[in-house]
């Protein structure tokens, strides 16, 4: 489980990275090329947050023993 | 695990979300989860130690072991919902929250119904 302190940290990485990148689109008055960067941003940290919610569940699954 | 390093992560997830959410409110949703999860996974142990303790007792005291899984079982749904609910509000859905966590209510209420009728059934042998 420990692992999951560094995810937090490469999440933040990847969205502090799109919101620069994204400005700098923005100023090369390149809108579209922007928008999309930023739904692919998005959906890279989705991935990461539904594998740790999935994680989540399983544990909370196993110490509760919901089925 | 202890409690200092919760807090620092708690601090600096926060201040994370807090750059990320004047660009991108919905990146910073998601990684307010992550974070979320990430002080969850540092306490999931402690936890189970917990609950071990609890269920040392609950057998001690010979109860009936269905009441303490369904307690057990009534605590993770309401972790669950809450955990869902507190997402919905912070993006902002708060129909959404409340939908959620009427949900985890009668999930909880379908759980309790054969322990309330347990002990009705015994109060009412007890009564004349």
């Amino acid at each position: 489980m420990e692992f999951d302190v560094n995810l937090l940290f490469r999440l933040a990485g990847i969205g502090i990275l799109i919101m620069v990148f994204s400005q700098v689109l923005t100023q090369a008055d390149k809108k579209e090329q922007a928008q999309l960067l930023t739904l692919a941003g998005v959906v890279i940290v989705m991935m990461f947050v539904v594998n740790m919610i999935g994680r989540l569940f399983n544990a909370v699954r196993t110490i509760f023993n919901i089925y | 695990m202890s409690i200092l390093q919760i807090v620092a992560l708690a601090v600096v997830g926060a201040a994370l979300i807090l750059v990320i959410r004047q660009e991108k409110p919905e990146l910073a949703v998601q990684i307010s989860v992550a974070a979320g999860l990430a002080v969850f996974a540092l306490i999931a142990w402690k936890l189970v130690e917990v609950l071990n303790v609890l269920e040392g007792l609950a057998v001690r005291a010979d109860l009936n072991m269905v009441f303490l899984g369904t307690l057990l079982r009534i605590l993770g749904i309401a972790y669950i919902a809450e955990f869902g609910t507190q997402i919905c509000r912070d993006a902002g859905e708060n129909a959404l929250a409340f939908k959620v966590e009427m949900a985890g209510k009668v999930m909880i209420l379908i759980l309790a119904a054969p322990i309330i009728t347990t002990i009705l059934d015994t109060v009412s042998r007890l009564l004349p």
